[in-house]
């Protein structure tokens, strides 16, 4: 007992020292932490923002209409008199929860259809097929199908870009259990009499996540990015909800006279999008093992 | 000998190929295993050799129940694991355990080497408590690691450490069988040595069986009893291990022999000749699968596949003139 709680205690500082390991190796790599920062700020700004915005982001103004930014108002005012910054700070919290919503589902669907299709290769044939049918279509194009069938609201956004990015990240997961099922350890598992979820769930999903991963931020990335498509053409969230998208579409009409309506959203959506590329590419550098030997 | 703790009968295992054409209904086999039968007694070690792709780590995967045979049975106790209710085979398998060749692949870079080791315990539904994390301990202490490595993760260790992970993962459900495919080709020869010695000790203290399958003969002719020569899914001669080394009968056991260097000039054995490389099990060739390099192939060779006799005690030779060809010697 004393033995086993000494190797316990021995466990932790080994632990983090790894993880230490990995910061630093994480560290090194400059597009994730030039990414990280942008997306952190991008998260932070959403999340506190708007509690320091004075200004409510629907607060009509008639009188200070088409404002260019100043001290009153950092990003200037719309053709209602409304703060952007309020408005792009709110729009922040939509946007980037549509993507975080995305992102998570897909992380379910696409990890069980994945892993589904991936060992169970009597199913691989009918899910993958389904898979490149959806596939086939552009990404937007079904996005807008979808959510024009549906009628336009945040849900309906989620959905859509569901059904879109759900099969791609199916995908990611299947290849990473093609390959990992044929290795040794999970032949010795099922030489065990391990079951096939405890082979699924301990052997060959832990040793999936690095391409999940990465494929996740950039599931990230082009969901905010098509989320800002589909509110623009109107199928996203409603008009009185500011998200980056809503925010773009109305602005477009006074573009001359009042390019900041569109550039800050703009600005927001590209520096998210990019943000969270640099991650994603920073990710793969640091969790795809050939890269690491590159990297000495 | 009583009844054999394993009894390999006429397996068969062919691997269909994805037709070339698509139309064609018929698809291109590859003929793994093509009827090896042999048996292996409690406490023995069967060596099974030949050059790569004959088949031989097929038998290993088929006798573990991880591929399905074509044919053929493997009866263990008694008990043909090939049909038998799936969770009376999942029971069963606690008697067979496996230590693969690739220590880099055989142990899940993801749990600490106590969970690698009690895998077969827990994934047969015993629960992790600090009494099977001690046993843990203790297997660790018996394949020569320490109780402090059971926390450690499996990258931190070099290649002959993790093959005694590997090999107290097959001990820990106290097996009778062991598979040990190709258990040490991957390691350097110093190591080899020593984990070979782990393995007799083992099997000493623990009365296990090997199935040792392996192409170094040295090797084999160090840990078997018995030895089994395969060549393109058949067995092509069985026996005794001192007979079969001393006296190999037919032409390509005396071929294999005879390329394993040996370091004293007055014992080199007089080479025998083999032409050629070994044919594809896609097409192989008709009558003895050996006649293309064999140097005393006739044409019955060309027409007829010799069976397995048995041309002495507990010797088998498949060869239609194993009583003519005399055994190579220096």
């Amino acid at each position: 007992m004393a033995d086993t709680l000494v190797m316990e205690r021995a466990a932790r500082p080994a632990r983090l020292a790894r993880m230490g390991a990995g910061l630093r190796r994480i560290g090194k790599s400059r597009a994730f932490v030039i990414g990280a920062v942008l997306f952190a700020f991008i998260c932070l700004a959403a999340t506190i923002g708007p509690l320091f915005t004075s200004v409510s982001p629907n607060a009509l103004a008639i009188r200070s209409r088409f404002q260019p930014p100043s001290m009153e108002f950092w990003l200037g005012t719309d053709n209602l008199g409304r703060s952007v910054l309020s408005r792009v700070l709110w729009g922040a919290r939509l946007s980037l929860g549509i993507g975080f919503a995305v992102v998570l589902i897909n992380a379910a669907f696409g990890v069980l259809l994945g892993a589904l299709a991936g060992y169970y290769r009597k199913l691989d044939n009918i899910l993958m097929r389904v898979a490149d049918a959806l596939m086939a279509f552009p990404a937007v194009l079904l996005a807008i199908g979808i959510a024009s069938a549906l009628g336009p609201s945040a849900v309906t956004a989620i959905v859509a870009l569901s059904v879109v990015y759900v099969p791609r990240t199916a995908r990611v997961v299947r290849a990473s259990v093609l390959v990992v099922r044929e290795l040794d350890y999970v032949h010795a598992a099922r030489a065990c009499g391990a079951t096939d979820r405890r082979i699924v769930m301990k052997h060959i999903l832990p040793n999936c996540m690095a391409p999940l991963i990465v494929q996740l931020s950039f599931v990230f990335a082009y969901a905010i990015l098509s989320e800002a498509v589909l509110s623009f053409l109107g199928l996203g969230a409603p008009p009185t909800v500011p998200s980056w998208g809503v925010l773009i579409s109305e602005g477009r009409a006074y573009m001359r006279e009042a390019a900041w309506l569109t550039i800050v959203p703009g600005a927001a959506i590209a520096i998210t999008v990019l943000g969270l590329n640099l991650l994603g590419d920073g990710l793969r550098d640091v969790l795809d093992p050939r890269m690491k030997v590159e990297q000495g | 000998m009583t009844a054999p703790l394993l009894a390999v009968d006429g397996l068969v295992k062919h691997f269909a190929l994805s037709s070339e054409n698509w139309f064609r209904r018929e698809r291109p086999t590859v003929r793994a295993v093509d009827g090896v039968s042999f048996t292996l007694g409690a406490g023995e070690t069967l060596g099974l050799v030949g050059e790569s792709g004959c088949g031989k780590s097929t038998i290993g995967k088929l006798v573990l129940q991880l591929i399905p045979a074509t044919a053929g049975a493997v009866r263990f106790e008694g008990r043909d694991l090939v049909d038998i209710p799936a969770a009376e085979l999942r029971r069963l398998r606690r008697e067979i355990q496996v230590v693969f060749q690739d220590p880099q692949g055989s142990l899940n870079p993801r749990m600490s080497v106590a969970e690698i080791v009690l895998e077969p315990l827990v994934a047969q539904g015993e629960k992790l408590t600090p009494a099977l994390r001690e046993y843990a301990g203790d297997l660790l202490e018996r394949v020569g690691l320490t109780r402090a490595h059971a926390t450690r993760h499996p990258h931190e260790f070099s290649g002959g450490q993790r093959q005694r992970i590997g090999i107290a993962r097959a001990i820990a459900p106290k097996p009778k069988l062991i598979i040990c495919d190709e258990a040490v080709s991957a390691l350097d020869v110093s190591i080899q040595a020593q984990v070979i010695n782990l393995l007799m000790d083992l099997q000493d203290e623990m009365g296990l069986s090997y199935l040792f399958i392996g192409h170094d003969l040295a090797v084999v002719r160090h840990v078997a009893d018995r030895l089994a020569v395969m060549y393109l899914g058949r067995i092509v001669e069985t026996g005794p291990k001192h007979t079969v080394y001393t006296a190999p009968r037919h032409p390509y056991t005396q071929a294999l022999l005879a390329s394993v260097p040996v370091s004293h000039p007055r014992q080199r054995r007089a080479r025998v000749g083999v032409r050629g490389e070994i044919p594809s099990p896609l097409a192989p060739p008709p009558g003895c699968h050996f006649h293309p390099r064999c140097p005393f192939a006739q044409d019955i060779c060309r027409n007829e596949a010799p069976p397995l006799r048995e041309i002495a005690a507990d010797h088998r030779v498949s060869c239609h003139f194993a009583e003519t060809i005399v055994p190579a010697k220096g």
